[in-house]
């Protein structure tokens, strides 16, 4: 032996380096590890103090009466996957909205970020980043199934948006200095867009003259509003600038609407026309924003829409509960979201 | 010889891989398997449920129940929390049933189960608290140095001198405050409990000098702060600087002023007396992110995260 270690001895010298730093690697790798537990009773214990062990039958106990909305989530989820074929075309608009979610993730300036996604996903029955797509895939799955049903039942569902008044609009914008008192140059550009209002289209005029840069290369076209757009926390238009919209007919235009950002306390004066009121030709559009944006306009004007069109496909699916208490739940739930019409034609 | 050692190494390469492919242990509960309910030819089960629940709010749940477990060693649910319970309750609700019925909507078995999961835990939560300050007061003492004082400040060192020499002389206080304390001074002529939660306010030797102060009365010094671009100088008049006859004062002013650092602070001090320890990776991974100070064998990850 001591006639190999010393014919070996380099050999056995960075043999004991290696054998050091691996066992650094995996003591680093691993001491971050937590070791299992049970208690008496053979439970999975998940956090012990001195006299008492939390198991895993604690946290779903405690949990559980107050998750019906995960329950709820489960159960749709598994409907919409199962009533909606997945296309190549559906697969493919997944994709996309997964990507622009781990876009999202990635440029959020959060550390925590992708621990929130995972949490939100949890709670949508989805669990972590690797069922990112399963979720997507839902979504989009969802929509379809919604427009399916909205076109095959137009006439009940578009009463309640009409009371809403549903539009889509374009506007023009031009930052000024003073309200009260224009500058030169700020008058004689406000007089070259009336002049160019009076003797052309507004879609010429916005291209023309808009300083609202995102839509001034769409001849002005702005999208989709409706009475819920002057109090949404998404809209990206003055709540002063929708109503006025709202008071309008098809192809009226406002007078100059005086804005002062609340946020900014820049101050804008603004025009904004009526393109279209018409339901039916709101829900052709081939932009896919509008589309999307009139989607949930039909949803959140009809109350438990969404919850209903899950029932009425789930009456096709093969479904049974096993735990009579779960079942309850769901259904109170959807009687709840539905205000109780869920299985109504 | 050669070939025994080649198998050596090849053994001690595999275990060493497999030592290092090790990850932690997970909890599962014990019907898993349960089904709840199938669509097409999908089973959902309790366990699918389970892990959703650990996943969306797990750590916070298990701190809930870590937290009640100490509180229940170190306060416990006697008969005179419970009558206080009881008395909250009706206090709160005047006896209303839809109130109660709003509670079993919300997932509450009944009135008890909400007294039982919300109202006992709050008091005894206060009562912890009030332990706290007890059991740990040397800490405390040390970490936010407290005192009951008055403060003084002048804008010049003249102004300073003049009201520390008339203040020395026995005059009256608030004539002393009416004179020479400068008008945009934080605190009047009235006693506070001075921390270093104030070092925004109050210069941290003002802070310092009232803690370790051996008399009560006028500080004989005029004081500044070396930082402080405005030039102000303060004078000191100490009540008291004794911990335990102020218990109850400077514990109401330490946790109006930062609530939730003393919460957790709490929780910490007793999660070591208790010896915590987490024995799901999923729920060890989540405290990490958010409440790695709670992970009280690795105190290192609380210390990366400041």
């Amino acid at each position: 032996m001591s006639e190999f270690l010393r014919n070996n001895w380099f050999v056995v010298v960075i043999a004991v380096i290696i054998i050091a730093f691996v066992s650094y690697f995996i003591y680093d790798e691993n001491k971050y590890n937590v070791s299992a537990k049970s208690d008496s009773d053979g439970n999975q214990v998940v956090a012990s103090i001195d006299k008492k062990d939390i198991t895993a039958n604690d946290i779903y106990d405690q949990s559980a009466p107050f998750d019906t909305a995960l329950l709820y989530n489960l159960y749709h989820n598994q409907v919409v996957d199962q009533s909606v074929k997945t296309t190549d075309d559906l697969d493919e608009k997944a994709k996309d909205l997964k990507k622009t979610i781990e876009q999202n993730v990635s440029s959020s300036s959060s550390q925590n970020s992708e621990s929130q996604i995972e949490t939100e996903l949890a709670s949508f029955g989805y669990n972590g980043i690797d069922q990112l797509y399963d979720y997507c895939l839902m979504t989009v799955k969802e929509a379809k199934m919604q427009r399916d049903y909205i076109e095959d039942h137009f006439d009940e569902v578009t009463p309640a948006l009409q009371e809403n008044k549903p539009r889509t609009i374009s506007i023009i914008s031009m930052q000024v200095q003073d309200l009260a008192a224009l500058t030169e140059d700020e008058q004689k550009k406000k007089d070259n867009i009336d002049s160019a209002l009076s003797s052309g289209s507004f879609a010429d005029a916005a291209t023309a003259y808009s300083e609202d840069t995102a839509t001034a290369s769409d001849d002005g076209f702005y999208g989709y509003v409706d009475a819920n757009s002057v109090n949404s926390q998404y809209s990206t238009l003055n709540a002063q600038v929708i109503q006025a919209a709202l008071n309008l007919e098809k192809d009226q235009t406002s007078d100059w609407i005086e804005v002062t950002d609340s946020s900014s306390g820049l101050k804008y004066l603004y025009k904004v026309h009526v393109d279209e009121t018409d339901i039916q030709s709101i829900w052709d559009s081939k932009n896919e924003t509008v589309s999307n944006n009139i989607l949930s306009a039909f949803l959140t004007a009809n109350q438990g829409l969404s919850v209903k069109i899950v029932q009425e496909n789930a009456k096709d699916l093969d479904i049974e509960f096993k735990d009579k208490d779960v079942q309850k739940r769901i259904e109170d739930y959807i009687n709840d979201q539905t205000g109780g019409n869920s299985n109504e034609e | 010889m050669k070939s025994n050692l080649k198998k050596a190494a090849v053994f001690a390469g595999c275990s060493l891989l497999m030592l290092t492919a090790c990850s932690g242990a997970t909890a599962q509960i014990s019907n898993a398997s349960d089904v709840l309910f199938q669509v097409g030819d999908v089973s959902v089960t309790r366990g699918t449920e389970y892990e959703l629940i650990k996943k969306s709010n797990g750590s916070t749940m298990a701190v809930t129940l870590i937290e009640q477990a100490i509180m229940d060693e170190e306060v416990g649910r006697g008969d005179d929390i419970k009558k206080q319970a009881e008395k909250q309750y009706e206090t709160n609700t005047s006896g209303s049933e839809e109130f109660e019925q709003s509670l079993i909507d919300a997932g509450y078995k009944d009135k008890d189960d909400y007294i039982e999961k919300v109202i006992i835990p709050t008091i005894q939560q206060e009562k912890l608290l009030d332990k706290y300050f007890e059991d740990n007061a040397k800490a405390i003492k040390k970490e936010y140095k407290p005192s009951i004082a008055k403060i003084l400040m002048c804008d010049n060192k003249d102004d300073a001198n003049n009201a520390l020499q008339a203040l020395k002389d026995g005059t009256d206080a608030q004539t002393v405050f009416d004179q020479y304390a400068s008008e945009s001074a934080t605190y009047g002529n009235e006693e506070i409990v001075v921390s270093t939660l104030l070092e925004d306010s109050i210069p941290t030797y003002v802070i310092n000098t009232l803690y370790s102060a051996k008399e009560t009365g006028v500080i004989d010094e005029v004081m500044s702060d070396d930082n402080d671009s405005s030039g102000a100088y303060y004078i000191a008049i100490l009540t008291s600087n004794d911990y335990d006859e102020n218990r109850a004062k400077i514990q109401e002013d330490l946790v109006s002023k930062a609530s939730s650092d003393i919460a957790k602070e709490c929780n910490v001090y007793y999660m070591k007396k208790h010896n915590l320890e987490i024995h799901d990776q999923d729920i060890f991974d989540a405290l990490r992110t958010s409440n790695p100070e709670y992970l009280i064998n690795h105190p290192e990850l609380a210390e990366e995260d400041q």
